[in-house]
């Protein structure tokens, strides 16, 4: 059973690869999208066709991860009709204290970081998670998205700058050399 | 969310590099502090979600799909969708509400909900930390042949289950892995081809705990209610497409989920109740 033992085999690379990659990617897909359910959602249908290519994937982290981008930008396309939540869902649900020592603060702070992201527009929020979470050059994010690396490097500022505002970013501020430049603008994100 | 320059950050177009490299590192910071292993848990997850297509489903199959209803203390429905659009307006499913409405969306795109009155959690285990191998165990061995280039009419999570819904000759199936590994598929055989637009394969996952049910609306849109026991209700709206919808099996008692599909004109078109097997314990 030759082809039942590659088969196996690949299988065997696949959940491999799922086991040492699959909490970054599922983390990258939340920051692209901003929101944990659908960066789930997200990642859950670049896998299934990543699973479904496996034989011919060289580079399986870029694979998925050029799936995830289609994938945002599809999602992206069909805004319109995508799901909208009845009840507010800004993100995670409270953490039992009794279980984890200030959990709960981690948490929110993890939280900011997905708000923070939502108040970009798609294309800002897409440069910097690839450029500060994928820690992409400049050059590689403008290959991925098939923009100029100016247009990169623009973004990345004026997403920058739209952060410099923002709350969210305080907590991971201490340890910044320069620290993060006060808000210019009123806090307070949107979506 | 959208795609165009936004200017309303106009008054900080005066930061400078070394404000901007500050903001830079506490993002890194920020981006790489947020592991994914903060999982919902679905006894404090959102309890309803729910969504709406507003616009004419543009493929036969979807493609996309959401997590529209974490279940939960609220009833513990569980519904999964595509993403096609309908052209469904649908009203409101306010609390006390029976039914869609067919008249004046709300909004040019609608609006829908959800409601749910449990008094108490349910108790479905937290949802499982990442994506699982298993699931795509499910999918080699059940449905959409590895080496085709077949895709799956819909995948996604059902609160803390992943699932796949495909399709391959002579059966449609559906693929959720237990907690152990062991993937479970149910299929039913297709009806008449009328009836094809809206049939339900039914299965209850190998542990016993939860209930899945996989159907497709033609169009219009489709409400889910489930029923746990006298005091449990938990309904959601789905619009036109592939769904999966499901409950946890839970206690003893008349548990069901019930499917009504509506019409773009707000007639009723279908209706189904499926009888969720007890566990017999409460």
């Amino acid at each position: 059973m030759r082809h039942e033992s590659a088969r196996d085999g690949r299988d065997g690379e696949f959940a491999d690869f799922l086991t040492a990659s699959g909490r970054s990617l599922l983390q990258l897909a939340r920051l692209l999208t901003g929101d944990h359910h659908a960066g789930e959602d997200l990642l859950q249908a670049a896998l299934v066709r990543t699973y479904l290519h496996w034989g011919r994937v060289e580079d399986p982290h870029a694979y998925v991860r050029r799936a995830l981008l289609n994938g945002a930008r599809d999602r992206w396309r069909r805004r319109r009709w995508r799901e909208v939540p009845l009840t507010p869902d800004d993100g995670p649900p409270p953490v039992d204290p009794a279980d984890h020592h200030d959990v709960a603060g981690r948490q929110a702070d993890r939280d900011g970081v997905l708000r923070a992201l939502r108040t970009l527009t798609d294309k800002e929020r897409r440069v910097v998670v690839l450029r500060y979470y994928e820690d992409l050059s400049e050059s590689a994010i403008a290959d991925l998205l098939g923009v100029a690396p100016g247009t990169v490097k623009s973004t990345a500022a004026r997403a920058l700058r739209k952060l410099a505002g923002s709350p969210h970013l305080l907590p991971y501020v201490d340890e910044a050399p320069d620290g993060l430049p006060a808000p210019t603008s009123p806090p307070g994100g949107t979506r | 969310m959208n795609d165009e320059p936004d200017s309303s950050d106009a008054s900080s177009e005066d930061r400078s590099e070394p404000e901007l490299a500050a903001v830079a590192v506490a993002l890194r910071r920020a981006l790489h502090d947020a592991p994914a292993d903060a999982e919902p848990s679905l006894a404090t997850a959102p309890l309803l979600r729910a969504a709406h297509r507003a616009r004419r489903r543009r493929r036969a199959a979807g493609t996309g799909l959401g997590l529209l209803l974490a279940g939960g203390a609220t009833g513990g429905v569980l519904v999964l969708a595509p993403s096609p659009g309908t052209t469904a307006q649908v009203t409101a499913a306010a609390p006390s509400s029976s039914a869609p409405s067919s008249s004046a969306p709300a909004s040019p795109t609608g609006t829908a909900g959800v409601v749910g009155t449990a008094p108490a959690p349910l108790p479905l285990p937290a949802r499982t930390s990442g994506p699982d191998p298993s699931l795509f165990q499910c999918l080699k061995e059940f449905s959409v042949p590895a080496a085709s280039q077949q895709r799956p009419l819909l995948s996604g999570w059902t609160g803390s289950y992943p699932v796949v819904l495909a399709e391959r000759p002579g059966a449609t199936v559906l693929c959720t892995p237990t907690l152990g590994g062991t993937a479970l598929s149910g299929s039913g055989a297709k009806r008449s081809a009328a009836e094809t637009a809206f049939w339900h394969p039914t299965t209850t996952r190998g542990d016993g705990t939860l209930f899945l049910t996989a159907f497709r609306v033609p169009d219009g849109v489709a409400r889910v209610v489930t029923q746990l026991g006298p005091a449990r209700q938990a309904e959601a709206l789905v619009g036109a497409g592939w769904a999966v919808a499901g409950m946890p099996v839970v206690g003893t008692g008349l548990q069901t989920l019930s499917i009504q599909a509506y019409d773009t004109s707000g007639a009723l078109v279908h209706t189904d109740t499926l009888t969720v097997p007890s566990t017999g314990t409460d």
